[in-house]
Formats: C-alpha cells, structure tokens, sequence
C-alpha cells in the first residue's frame, strides 16, 4: 500500500485521498475568454517535472497541497493550501443583460 | 435564509440501525448506539472564540478532544472545524442552546452532523486490537493516547474515530456517514466475535 503523508491527518493509506488536479493561477473569471476558462479547468501539460496538484482527504474533508514527480510518482512535499493562498477568493458575478428567449 | 434550529424535535429522531440485542458483543468488547445523541459542528475562524466564550475548553490543536464534567466532548477536527457531542443523552439543551447561539456568528457556520453521521461508542478490553483489524492507523495504547483523533477509514468507511473517557470509563466514539453506519456496525460486530 502506498502512504501520503496528509499534513492534518499524519501518513494514510492512498486510497484515503481523491487526486484534485494540478495548482494553476486562476485567470479573471469575469473577463478571461471561455477557451483560457477551459484550458485553466481541463488541460494540464502533462510533461516529465514536478507539479503541484490538489489533493483531498476524504475522511477528514481536508484538501491540501501535494508536490509530486510526474515520472517516479514520488510525493515530495505535503502542505496546507494556506502556505499559498492567503486571501479568500470570492466569485463576483457580473449582472449580464437578460437574453431574449427566442421561441 | 432562515435559521433552521437542527437540534430541533429530539423526540422525533429515530435510529436507523438495528443494533441486535444485546448490545454487548462480548464480555471484552461493548458497542452502544449513540446516534440519537445531540450534537453539533460548527466550522470557521470565529469558532474557537466562540466556544471559548460558551464556556467550554477547546484542544489547542487539531485531531485532540476535551470533555467537561458534565459529558460534553469538543472534537477540533481541523485548525477551524468543531464538533460538540452530547455523550450521556443528558445535555440537549446545552447543545441546543449553543446552536442557537451561534446565530448571527460572523465566521461561525454550522455543519450538518446531527443528521449526516451515526455515533457509535465502542469499548473493552480488546478493542484495540479489534481496531487492528478493520483500520489501518494504530490505535493501540501506546501510538494512540486518550483524546487523541483518527480520521481515517475503518472497514472501508470514511469514519472519526475520538478515544476518550466517557460517562468514567475509557472508549472510541465512531462517527460515520449515516448511509453506511448499519455496515460498519455489523463490521465491527464481526471483527469483535473473535474475542470472546
């Protein structure tokens, strides 16, 4: 069994966590095109290197920071999302002008 | 959005697990349904000063409890998230009432655990090595001190796991998803029988 050390919880089994995708800046979400919104949500490089990724524990509710190498699978560091993000993102909607429903 | 009081109607709760009698597995190992106990949970960076100003005692770091004189548990599951747990069905109100309190809260908001976990209290002798075989963290004596926490999977289920003394007498509270809580009672049943 493979073992990842949750930084809340202490090392877990693997199959405790649920992979969240890779730590990417967020592109404005109000301004950005609908292609860059996509590439930010889907697309990952999927290159040989370490990346940072999301990572879930899922007894605990707890997400965090993992940095893994993407050839040996080897988890290299753990850490909570706060080293990172310090501030609250909040997702201000724009007020769009209502559509014409076209019958 | 109104303000749903969810330690509401505690005689209309009902236990979905059918427990089998009795409830002592054997003469090493007791399990007690505790689901229908109070409790509430609370999550966010204005929690632990509320609590503190409830008057209760709160773990200075995640994964530890404390419990009152009075069998109240305080479990910090992480650095903002709470839970509070009746452990003798005798404080319903306090926990109603500190629910209510927390209206208005700024940074206090409540989580859903009366409702979405099942409780159970299992203890004796060999309940440690029982642990053992559904769970993969150690939960004996010496790797797992009393008010310690384990959030981790047990039998296959996502499940809290508190060692403390309880109503005098040392035990692990089992919290699980109440969709799953009849399988990971018959579960531990089972790993029990082979200490008689």
């Amino acid at each position: 069994m493979k073992i990842m050390n949750c930084p809340l919880n202490g090392p877990r089994n693997i199959s405790e966590f649920v992979y969240g995708g890779e730590v990417k800046p967020m592109p404005d979400m109000v301004n950005c095109s609908d292609k860059e919104w996509a590439e930010y949500v889907f697309y990952y490089d999927n290159t040989i290197r370490i990346v940072q990724e999301w990572w879930f524990h899922s007894p605990s509710g707890y997400w965090f920071i993992a940095e893994r190498h993407t050839a040996s699978d080897e988890i290299l560091k753990t850490y909570d999302p706060s080293e990172i993000f310090k501030e609250r993102i909040d997702f201000e909607v724009k007020a769009k002008p209502a559509q014409e429903v076209v019958s | 959005m109104n303000f749903y009081n969810l330690s509401s109607a505690v005689e209309l709760r009902r236990s979905q697990l059918v427990v089998g009698s009795p409830e002592l597995i054997n003469s090493n190992i007791s399990m007690h349904d505790h689901t229908l106990f109070s409790r509430v949970g609370f999550r966010g960076r204005g929690v632990e000063s509320f609590l503190r100003e409830q008057g209760l005692n709160v773990p200075a770091v995640p994964n530890q409890s404390v419990v009152t004189a009075a069998g109240v548990l305080v479990l910090r599951l992480s650095h903002t998230e709470f839970w509070v747990i009746d452990t003798d069905k005798s404080q319903h109100e306090f926990i109603e009432a500190l629910e209510l309190a927390s209206k208005g809260v700024a940074n206090v908001y409540r989580l859903y655990c009366q409702h979405s976990h099942g409780c159970f209290l299992v203890r004796g002798e060999n309940t440690s090595n029982m642990f053992a075989k559904v769970c993969g963290v150690d939960l004996s004596e010496k790797a797992f001190e009393c008010a310690s926490i384990a959030q981790t999977s047990v039998a296959r289920v996502n499940a809290i796991i508190a060692k403390q003394v309880i109503s005098g007498e040392e035990g692990y509270l089992v919290l699980s998803d109440i969709a799953g809580t009849q399988h990971l009672w018959d579960a531990i049943a089972d790993a029990s029988a082979e200490f008689n």
